[in-house]
């Protein structure tokens, strides 16, 4: 019978801590929260399976990192592939030259968002071949 | 085998089935109700398969004591303590930068092959396992759970890995089950990774289930194939996953490939691999360390320097997170001296695994110091649990690999 009990025990432990992991989580924001937050808009337009391009006007390094989690299964590129869809992050300092930047370069903001920290723009680049 | 482990056994084949499952359903992009009730069927049959049925060691009938169940009760405790306050929300770097990130990816069966562009900085020829079940559970359930997933994964995996050894021994030596119990409970590294919701947990676990399996295989049949799935389980796990496989199945050729038991090995072995095979005809690139092999490779082979530097690399996580496990080692060489005995046969498997693991980095293409910090004190992970079985079976002065001294008598 005591045998019985070891399956047991480990069964109500895992669901115990699972418990007690939702009541921790719940009560903690993280960057990766933030990134999330940040990106929910632009997860919305996006349809699964976009190739986005990344460019990430200085701000640290994870953030590449946390947005691709984010926005998977979209694929974000780095410095690999140059597409048309291109998500900017900058400091928020920054946000106003690099939105005239993008402008400038005939990107069409498909949507934009700012946070505490950082300035986040979805962009489409002018099409070369003279379509709209 | 005691009837807990068969249920631990039970839960460990129920996540390799589950992952193959999906994998094999994501292929053709079959709905997600294909993949649900094939693993429900699949499960019930494991079930009735694995847990039911009596062993005839004499050990499995001899009655636990109240006292160790105090005892597991006590180190269960701290261990699911220690693992809840090192669990993160999001798991460490690896869980979000690969492990997690390529789950989401497999959430979607249109567009799952994203993943494999995804080459900077990532590693998409990495294989399924765990983004596989915890793919399939996020499908289920809905975002708000969603977090949860791959905490319940890491939880039982790091659980799981000291209840299989601690059952394994309780009867036979109490103090020997107690002290790798609380072994694992209080070491951080273990629990820390464990709970990081990355695979070198579920890797070593596979490890340690596909050891005690064969060591229970004159008990029943089952046993061979349910150890070659396990090693099936470590390829489609973690790439190197392949090398522990393929030095568990040189050692114990005799039984996998004996004509009673190689039709067992084959079916136990068939899905896992399936899965691996298919995966990697998928994958557009190849591994970056096979990839990296090349003419500056003999001039790696005989520098000097790179074995000094990995060998004191070495010393320093075996002192920084395995410090126990080192003077267990010492002890175990000792009394192997004084009984006139070679380590046994769990015990040379390890080690051999841990020498071919180290010559990778012999000639590895990447910076060799940063390969090491980044990777070394993992891979030493991914055997602490075997080791710690290894090690287990001779304080118990029990050698399960010798006919002559099982504990049961064969039907």
């Amino acid at each position: 019978m005591k045998e019985g009990i070891i399956p047991i025990l480990v069964l109500l432990s895992v669901l115990l801590a699972t418990a007690m992991f939702n009541n921790k989580i719940n009560s903690q924001k993280d960057d990766v929260d933030k990134m999330e937050q940040a990106l929910k808009g632009a997860k919305a337009i996006l349809p699964a399976g976009t190739n986005i391009s990344f460019r990430n006007i200085p701000v640290k390094n994870e953030q590449q990192f946390w947005a691709r989690y984010t926005l998977a299964p979209c694929y974000m590129a780095f410095t690999k592939h140059n597409f048309d869809t291109v998500l900017t992050i900058c400091q928020r300092q920054l946000g106003d030259s690099v939105n005239n930047d993008l402008t400038r370069q005939q990107h069409t903001t498909l949507w934009s968002n700012k946070d505490d920290q950082y300035c986040y723009y979805l962009t489409t680049k002018p099409r070369t071949d003279g379509t709209k | 085998m005691e009837l807990s482990n068969r249920y631990i056994i039970f839960i460990l084949t129920a996540i390799g089935s589950i992952s193959c499952i999906y994998f094999l359903c994501l292929l053709p992009a079959l709905p997600i109700f294909v993949p649900v009730i094939s693993s429900a069927g699949g499960l019930y049959f494991l079930y009735k398969w694995i847990v039911p049925n009596k062993s005839p060691d004499i050990y499995v009938q001899k009655k636990m004591t109240w006292v160790a169940l105090f005892i597991f009760t006590m180190g269960l405790a701290i261990l699911t303590k220690n693992a809840l306050n090192a669990a993160e929300k999001h798991g460490g770097w690896d869980a979000w930068a690969i492990w997690n990130y390529h789950a989401h990816f497999l959430t979607s069966p249109q567009h799952w092959q994203q993943m494999f562009k995804s080459v900077e900085n990532d590693h998409p020829d990495y294989p399924l396992l765990l983004p596989g079940i915890n793919a399939f559970f996020l499908r289920l359930t809905t975002e708000k759970y969603h977090l949860l997933i791959p905490f319940v994964i890491s939880i039982i995996t790091t659980i799981a890995a000291p209840v299989l050894i601690f059952s394994e021994f309780v009867k036979k030596h109490l103090v020997v089950a107690s002290l790798t119990l609380f072994l694992f409970a209080y070491n951080s590294f273990y629990v820390e990774i464990g709970m990081s919701q990355y695979a070198d947990s579920l890797l070593g676990l596979f490890f340690l289930a596909a050891m005690i399996c064969m060591d229970h295989a004159l008990e029943h049949k089952k046993y061979i194939i349910l150890s070659a799935m396990f090693l099936g389980c470590c390829i489609w796990t973690k790439n190197e996953g392949a090398i522990l496989a393929l030095i568990f199945f040189l050692f114990y050729a005799d039984r996998f490939f004996a004509s009673r038991y190689i039709k067992g090995t084959l079916i136990g072995l068939a899905i896992p691999l399936i899965c691996f095979i298919t995966f990697k005809l998928f994958v557009p690139v190849s591994n970056d360390l096979i990839s990296g092999l090349g003419a500056g490779t003999w001039q790696m082979i005989t520098d000097g320097s790179r074995y000094q530097i990995i060998y004191d690399h070495f010393i320093e996580n075996l002192q920084a997170h395995f410090p126990y496990l080192k003077k267990a080692f010492y002890a175990y060489l000792i009394l192997c001296v004084l009984r006139r005995k070679w380590p046994d046969k769990q015990m040379l498997v390890v080690l051999t695994c841990l020498a071919v693991y180290m010559s990778i980095y012999v000639v590895t293409r990447y910076t060799l110091e940063w390969h090491i910090i980044t990777s070394q004190n993992r891979l030493m992970l991914q055997l602490m649990p075997a080791m710690v079985y290894a090690l287990a079976i001779k304080f118990s002065k029990l050698r399960l690999s010798q006919p002559e001294q099982y504990s049961f008598k064969v039907v």
